[in-house]
Formats: structure tokens, sequence, C-alpha cells
């Protein structure tokens, strides 16, 4: 037999690269940062770390695998504390490497600290370069290691201060939580790429987290955003305190928060990604329509959108497609190959659903069109009479810096191909994309100013002044 | 003033209270327990077995097994506990060559698995060796157990399965599917077995019908059985028709051979594959089960309509019905509640207690679509409540004005025999209470239950050919003995120690 191990998860989604945890206040904090990162695992799945505070300083267990398979009962027992911060990680590459699994533990002159992030700093090769001209030596291949070398080098007096000196020369996106000595902090850059939320429990502990739905299992209160360039620090004596980095005039958050990264109960830079979602598959409706007789979607991210376009259409939404929850990052597949078998793994088509009907089917986003050619192919193999395919986002035609794990731009369909080449190209009836203003009109026209759209226009909100060298955390 | 340093509460807990407390969240569902795969004339047949198992994984998550006949005749196997990606490696693929194979996916019932009760088993006997997975229930197996061990034999597993081999080895018939034969007609309850020997594929369904099996075929002429439809199609092997009740098939190198059991007037399929446990893209009992559902939804509109605002499910197995009842009410549906994918079988929890932890583990409430709304959540079933009431908290605390709980099945008054893990009779909540105490105990503004009466007029002709006892208490087959599998039973299985332990105890 053939060494044939398809890796199934090598098809045309982006990927968010982090999800962040930090608690401050609480006896069982190591437990709950498992929790809240079990509800963060949509956010990356290859790696999980917790980092706890206690009477022995700062302990840490990473490891390679789903936040279920990294932590035991007894692993937590080995990490009590009242503060604890946590990580879970989406690798970009085709392994995972237990040295790049945060959170990252380092000693310096003040004591010890420790870190997650969730973004990617765009500068880092240049950063790196200098600090080890400066005799500094790096041991993982994350750009997140820089910060803690920044903090290590900076001339400044205190803890807090070193995290804003280290924070001056960083550019691009992040959103993180360090722990040191009793304080927990946590840092979001001025553009606000990447979601950061604060919550509170019943018991007045601290709750930090990439999405709200962390806090939700964990019955922490949502209290609000941590803003663009805000730095706040927990501490035992004064409570929660914040400052301000050098404020921007205009962030810039990461819009596939809503089309496609976060949970649909989550509340991300303030807006129900469910209610967005679905206004974003109502748009397409109206500005894409088609004489259909049902609407199904892509499994699981385009289900709300569907479900919008289904509404303002008129049309029954039903469930054409299934998603196998048991299909693993690479599977065993037979070496006489199965037409479209990495998606077949995943998904199955309903022939009740689809048989002699005109369908349309949402998705979130198309990157190389590799997946959308094969689902078009399996929904008129099971009997589809049209398909219609509808993409909830604008078209992608460039590559993101700021911590999602995309293709070259090159790679993008939509970067070498027209909206109908690509639909020749997947083999649809038809193929309709959100507009990008429609998209704007969404936000309205000043909150829609707080948004990224690089990926969609190419006009990065920081320079890039690097192709991308560090595994972004 | 130095301040005292902070104590650090540990909870130290025994593992096994976790995996009870874990199981009560578990035990809210009847439990398929097992799928099954026979696969005869393809040179990948283990591959292809282990895809097919995939397909099958929300039939049994517990543990995993092939069997294969290699060119020497020699049956091989591989079983593991766990999900089929998990016992199945590359490696161990290669160890199972051959091009028939049979395998099979379990559920547990107790808390733990345990590997020596993973199927498939393998025996040797006077005329050689037989390899046998089963999907069902032997309702009469404490009796026919103790009948054989009165007579010599001895028994390696606490599975009822097991006896089918002791009654094919002690058999007189020839040739050997007489001896299937044979052995089948000492068996009561529910069956839908595939056998392999050195040169055969044998497909048993007992004379009820009770668990699906069907047939398929691949485009170089392997023959394919399987218990849903949706395994056929991954391995791209075409749905021929359904094993028919009291139905023996044996394939060889002369091709597919048909024998019947013993006729019985009227088979008794599970309903409950249509209502809960196939895949809705599968087709089970030669009818769609997306369709069913979807039917569901709409009778139950019909029947049990109320002004809301909004419909939703309880994911995944009540989508479906839930689209039929908002198609048919006429309101919108909407994704209210958010299914985690990433739970295992065991979670560790904080000791200060998390209200509703288990359901939260696995459920979200999308706030934004239920603040402020007249909600009807439509489920599958309801057995003992206690999860109902959970999501019904849930649905309020996420701001729903009101909760209209809206069942797509009958009031299961009645444990199953027939292979179904249900709670014993006198824990299934509708069995102890009306209707309107239901309600009242899980919380809700209403709750209506699809009618027994109306779900066999939908199914019209063919109702006498399904099993209703979970809803009736009415046997097809008489349950002549206790229920077999009970955690009790795993107490004796002579296995030392938790599961970390069964990692070097690959049975070969």
């Amino acid at each position: 037999a053939g060494t044939y191990v398809t890796n199934v998860d090598e098809d045309d989604k982006l990927h968010e690269e982090c999800g962040v945890v930090g608690i401050h206040g609480d006896p069982e904090a190591s437990r709950l940062s498992y929790l809240a990162l079990h509800a963060l695992q949509h956010r990356g799945q290859e790696g999980a770390g917790i980092v706890a505070a206690n009477q022995n300083g700062l302990e840490s267990i990473t490891g390679v695998g789903l936040v279920s398979d990294v932590f035991t009962e007894s692993k937590l027992n080995n990490l009590p504390g009242d503060i604890a911060i946590g990580h879970v990680r989406y690798s970009t590459s085709g392994a995972s490497m237990l040295k790049n699994v945060q959170p990252f533990i380092a000693s310096c002159k003040l004591g010890s600290l420790a870190v997650a992030h969730n973004g990617n700093f765009v500068n880092y090769k240049q950063l790196k370069t200098k600090l080890e001209e400066m005799g500094s030596i790096f041991i993982t291949s994350s750009d997140t290691e820089l910060v803690l070398h920044l903090i290590a080098k900076s001339k400044a007096k205190t803890f807090l201060l070193r995290v804003i000196d280290a924070c001056e020369k960083l550019r691009g996106a992040y959103s993180m939580v360090f722990v040191f000595e009793d304080k927990l902090i946590a840092v979001r850059d001025p553009f606000g790429f990447r979601p950061l939320v604060m919550g509170r429990r019943s018991n007045g502990a601290v709750v930090f987290a990439s999405e709200t739905c962390a806090l939700d299992l964990i019955d922490a209160t949502y209290e609000r955003e941590v803003c663009p360039g805000e730095i706040v620090v927990v501490d035992r004596n004064h409570g929660d305190s914040s400052m301000f980095m050098i404020s921007h005039p205009e962030q810039k958050q990461c819009v596939f928060e809503h089309g496609y990264f976060s949970q649909p109960n989550s509340i991300v830079f303030g807006r129900s990604v469910y209610e967005t979602r679905r206004m974003y598959g109502e748009i397409l409706a109206t500005v894409a329509p088609v004489d259909c007789d049902v609407v199904i979607a892509v499994p699981d991210s385009g289900t709300v959108a569907a479900l919008g376009y289904a509404a303002k259409a008129g049309v029954p939404f039903q469930i054409g497609l299934l998603r196998s929850h048991y299909a693993k990052r690479t599977f065993i597949e037979p070496t006489q190959e199965i037409r479209d078998f990495a998606v077949k793994v995943k998904l199955s088509p309903v022939r009740a659903v689809l048989e002699g009907k005109r369908v349309v089917v949402v998705d979130d986003s198309i990157v190389r069109g590799t997946t959308s050619l094969k689902i078009v192919r399996m929904l008129r193999d099971a009997g589809a009479k049209e398909v219609h395919m509808r993409i909830a986002l604008p078209p992608m035609i460039a590559s993101c810096y700021y911590g999602v794990d995309t293709p070259r731009s090159q790679e993008l369909i939509s970067s070498k191909m027209s909206v109908e080449a690509i639909q020749k190209h997947i083999n649809c009836d038809s193929l309709a994309f959100l507009p990008l203003d429609s998209l704007k009109g969404v936000y309205g026209p000043v909150e829609s100013h707080r948004y990224c759209y690089a990926c969609f226009t190419g006009k990065y909100p920081v320079t890039k002044t690097e192709s991308e060298e560090a595994d972004a955390s | 003033s130095s301040s005292s340093s902070p104590s650090f509460p540990l909870r130290v807990s025994n593992p096994l209270t976790l995996l009870a407390a874990d199981n009560d969240d578990y035990d809210e569902k009847p439990r398929e327990e097992c799928g099954v795969v026979g696969i005869y004339g393809d040179s990948e047949a283990s591959r292809l077995c282990y895809l097919a198992l995939h397909a099958l994984q929300h039939r049994g998550q517990e543990g995993a097994g092939i069997v294969t006949v290699s060119k020497d005749k020699v049956l091989q196997t591989i079983t593991g506990v766990g999900l089929v990606s998990e016992v199945f490696s590359e490696s161990k693929l290669d160890q199972l060559p051959g091009d028939i194979a049979i395998g099979h996916v379990r559920y547990s019932t107790a808390g733990s698995s345990m590997l020596k009760n993973v199927q498939p088993f393998v025996a040797g006997y006077r005329f050689g060796s037989v390899g046998v997975a089963h999907n069902g229930n032997l309702v009469n197996y404490t009796k026919l157990r103790a009948d054989l061990e009165e007579n010599g034999s001895i028994f390696n597993t606490s599975s009822d399965t097991e006896v089918v081999l002791h009654l094919i080895a002690i058999s007189k018939a020839r040739p050997f599917f007489m001896r299937i034969v044979d052995a089948c007609e000492k068996l009561q309850g529910a069956y839908s077995m595939v056998f392999v020997t050195e040169d055969k594929l044998v497909a048993v369904r007992d004379p009820h019908g009770f668990r699906p099996l069907v047939m398929g075929r691949r485009s170089n002429g392997a023959v394919v059985f399987a218990s849903e439809t949706c395994a056929l199609d991954l391995i791209e092997a075409t749905y021929e028709r359904e094993v028919y009740p009291g139905e023996v098939l044996v394939v060889d190198k002369d091709g597919v051979k048909c024998q019947c059991l013993m006729p019985h007037p009227e088979p008794k399929q599970c309903i409950f594959e249509h209502i809960y446990f196939s895949l809705p893209n599968s087709i089970v009992f030669g009818r769609s089960v997306y369709e069913s559902r979807h039917v569901f939804g709409e009778i139950l509109a019909t029947e049990s309509p109320v002004d809301c605002d909004v419909v939703i499910a309880v994911p995944d197995s009540g989508v479906v019905a839930a689209l039929g009842y908002a198609a048919k009410a006429g309101v919108a549906f909407q994704q209210g509640l958010i299914r985690s994918h990433y739970v295992g079988r065991t979670f560790i929890e904080p000791s200060q207690k998390i209200r509703d932890f288990g359901v939260k583990l696995k459920l979200s409430p999308v706030r934004g679509v239920l603040e402020g709304k007249r909600v009807v959540v439509v489920d599958d079933s309801i057995v003992r409540g206690t999860t109902s009431s959970k999501i019904v908290r849930l649905l309020r605390e996420a701001g729903a004005k009101e909760v209209h709980m809206r069942i797509a099945s009958p009031p299961i008054i009645a444990s199953c025999y027939y292979g179904v893990d249900t709670p014993s009779s006198n824990e299934l909540i509708s069995n102890r209470m009306s209707v309107d105490e239901i309600r009242d105990y899980i919380g809700c503004d209403s709750l209506a239950f699809l009618s027994f009466e109306t779900l066999k007029k939908h199914l019209g002709e063919d109702s006498r050919s399904f099993c209703y006892a979970c809803f009736t208490g009415d046997y097809p087959v008489k349950p002549t003995e206790d229920k077999v599998k009970r955690g009790g039973d795993f107490i004796d299985d002579g296995l030392v120690g938790g599961i970390h332990n069964i990692e070097g105890g690959w049975v070969r």
C-alpha cells in the first residue's frame, strides 16, 4: 500500500491563529482558563497551554492537540494559583511544534513573566535581527518571543512601562495577556485588529478572552471590549486600571472575525456575530437574487448567512450538506483515488433536499477555489439541477499579515480571476460575492472606518515592510 | 503589615466519579449501540472498511475494530478504544491486507469502554475461523449463555454477541451458512450482523428487522454491507437494497446468494432510526431520514401551533424537524443554540459548580436570536427531562420571553431491549408524568409531543412494519429478562485499572 495521508484541513478556509485567556482573582484560575480555552477551540486546534501564578512563581503546562487532549485533572491540579493565562494555537505548518505552543515564560531582571498572543508582528524580522545583534537568542520561531526580549531589554523601571516601551516598537496585530507577579495585564494594539474582551465573575475575578463565548461558559459577565491601544492592569491591591498607548485616529478591526472566525454566539468588536453574518446573507439576497427552489449552506460557518439569504429571498432553507464532526486533520485514504475524497470525508450531501432542485449554496468565502469546485460537483452528483454559489464576503485578493494564516496573494483565486472566470472554474451556474460597498454598508458610514479590508483591497493599514517569516501567534 | 499567603483549595476527585457525573448529560439521549460494515472483493477492503466506519461514527464513538482475511486465510484483527481515527493509523491498516473485511463501531453502555468487548469478535472452531460484528441486542442472552456454560462453553466477554459464536461452534449443521441459520433460530431480539470466514462474507438481519442493514456495490464489483447508506456513499458504493428482515446473504467467489430465516408476518423496524439515530443523508428502511424528520416537524406545527417569533432547534438531531416546523408555521428558523463539536466524553469541571455546566459546555445560546422573543425550541425526544430543563433555563437566561418546547416524537414510556441503550422504564419522565407535569418540571411555557396516532398515520401502510415499543410498552419480542447491558455487568470484566492501561493491549 502507498503512504497516502490526506491533510483534509489543507482546504479553502482561512484560519485564525490563536485564542487567548487571562484570569485574575479566582482560586480556580487554571481550571477556568482550561474551560475558556475550550470555548475558544475554534480559534485553534493544534496546541494549547496554561500558565498559573502561585507561591512557587509561574508554572506552565503546554501540549500539542485539543484542549481536552492536552489537559487532565491531574495536570490542572499541578497549576494552582488565582492568576492564569492560556492560549490555543493553530499551526501554520503541517506539524505543530511543542516549543511554539504558548504561553511563553521568560525570566528577566525584574522577575518572571508569561505572555499569550493573538496576532502577528509585521516587523518581526527586522526587530529580531536587531535584537540578535544585541546578543539575544531566540528559542522558537514564533514572533511572540520578540515581546519577551523587548521587555527584557527595555530600560524602563517598572514592568508596565517596559510593556509600553515594547509595544511602541511593535507594528502589526496583537491582543495579548501577560502575567507578572500578582498582576494580569491585557494589551490590544492601536488598530484593534484582533478581538479582546473583558468580563467579571460574581466573585469579582476579572477575565480577559478573545471572544465573549469564553466568558459565557465560565459564568463571567461581559463588561466591555479592551479598546484599541489600551493596556489594562489588574492586580490584587488596586483592582483594574487602564491607560492608553499612542492613540490612533482609525481602528482597523478584522472584518473576518464577523465573517468567519468567531463563534456566532459571540459579541465581537461590540457587535453580535450572528446578527452581522445574517445581514451579510440578507444583503446578498438583495444584490444577487436568482430563481431557486432551496437555499443551503456550506456548514458550519456559512449557515447563518444562508439563513439570512433564504429569509430575504423568501425561499426555504434546508440542510443540504452535513458536516462530519469526527474528521481529524489528517485522514488515511485508499490508494485507489476516491474522487473529491478530502471533501467527502467531511461533507455529505442530502439527496432528499437536492434532487431536481435549483440550489443556492451560501459559503462565507472562497480562498483557492479548490473546495468550492468539489462542493459544486458533489451537489450535482446528488441530483441538483442548478447550483448557484453565493459568497457572503467580498472576493479575497490579498494576503493577511495580521494574524490570519492566508495563502500568498498569488494563490488566491480572486486575485487572478474575474468572477465570471471563477464561476467557470468551479462550474456553478452563477456566482456572486457580497460587494465591498455593501459590506461597509452593514456597519454604516462611521463604524465602517473601524475595520480592516486589506484582504479585499490590498491596501494595508500597517505598511507591509517584509514578507511574513514568523509563525504568527 | 504583610498579608498572609492565599490558600489554594484544589479539588481532588475520583475520575470514575467524573465519568459518572458526566454520564448524566449523555444519558439524556437514547444511544444507538453499534454500526457494522462488511466488504467482499476489494483489494483495499480494510481501508474502505475504516472509511465506512468513520461514516458510521455517530452510531458509536467508544470503540472500533476491523477483521480481514489474509492471503493465507488467517483472520486478522485490530480493535481499540476510541474513535475510528484514533484506533487506526496508516501502519495499522497496512497490517490488515486482504479483500474481505468486516468492521464495527461501538458505544459503551457503561462508564468506560472495555477493549475486550470491542468487536469484531473472532473465534476458531472445528471447521476454521469466524469473525462477527453485531448491531442489536439479544434478549435471551442470559439464558443462552447459561445453557452454553452448562454444556462446557466458556465466555471471554460480557457481550451478548459472543453467544452467537458459541452457537455456531456447537451447531451440527453444514455448510457454514446453515450453522448461522441454526444459531439464529435460537436467538431472540435484534440483530443485524456481518460474519467473515476464510472465504465468505455473510450478512444476517433478524426476522423483525429492528436495526438497519443495507447492501451496496462498488464499480469494481465489490459487495458492501453497512448499517446505513451514508457509509456506502463515502466509499463510492452504490446503494442496491436493504437486507430484508429474516434474510441471510452469503457472498463468495460464486457471487451473492440469498437465504431466508423464519419469515415473520410483520417486520418491526426501529422508528428511532428515523427520529434520532441515523444521519439525515441516509436512507433507512427504504425511506429518507431527512424527509421523515422534516415531516415530523411539519406535523407538530399542524397539531401543536403556538404564537411565536422564532423557531430554533436543539442541535444537531433536532434541526431538520425544526425546519419542518418553521416552514409549516410560517415562522423564521434561526440558529438559537450553537453546539460545540470539541467536547470529549468526559470533561474536567470546576469544583465551584457552574450551573448547568454540562449543557453549557455543549450548547451556547445566541442572544441576538433569543432576546425578547417568543421561542419554539424543537427537540427529537425527551428521556429523563434533565437536559430539557437546563436548555429551557439557558434560553430564558439568554433573554427569551417565552419558551415553547416541541418534541418531534411521541413520549418515550418504555425501555428498549433491542439494541438501544435506554434508561429503565421507571427513569423515563414520560413514564411517570403527564405532559402538563413534564411541562411544569422543565419550566417551559408549553410542551407538545408528536402524537403517536399521527405518526402511524403518516407512515401509512408501512406503519405496521415499525416497532413502537418505547412509546407503547408493547414489545414484539417479549423481554424475558432484565436488560443485558448494565454498568454492573462490567465490574468483573477482569481488566485492572483505567482506560490508560488499555493502550498496550491491542488484540491481534
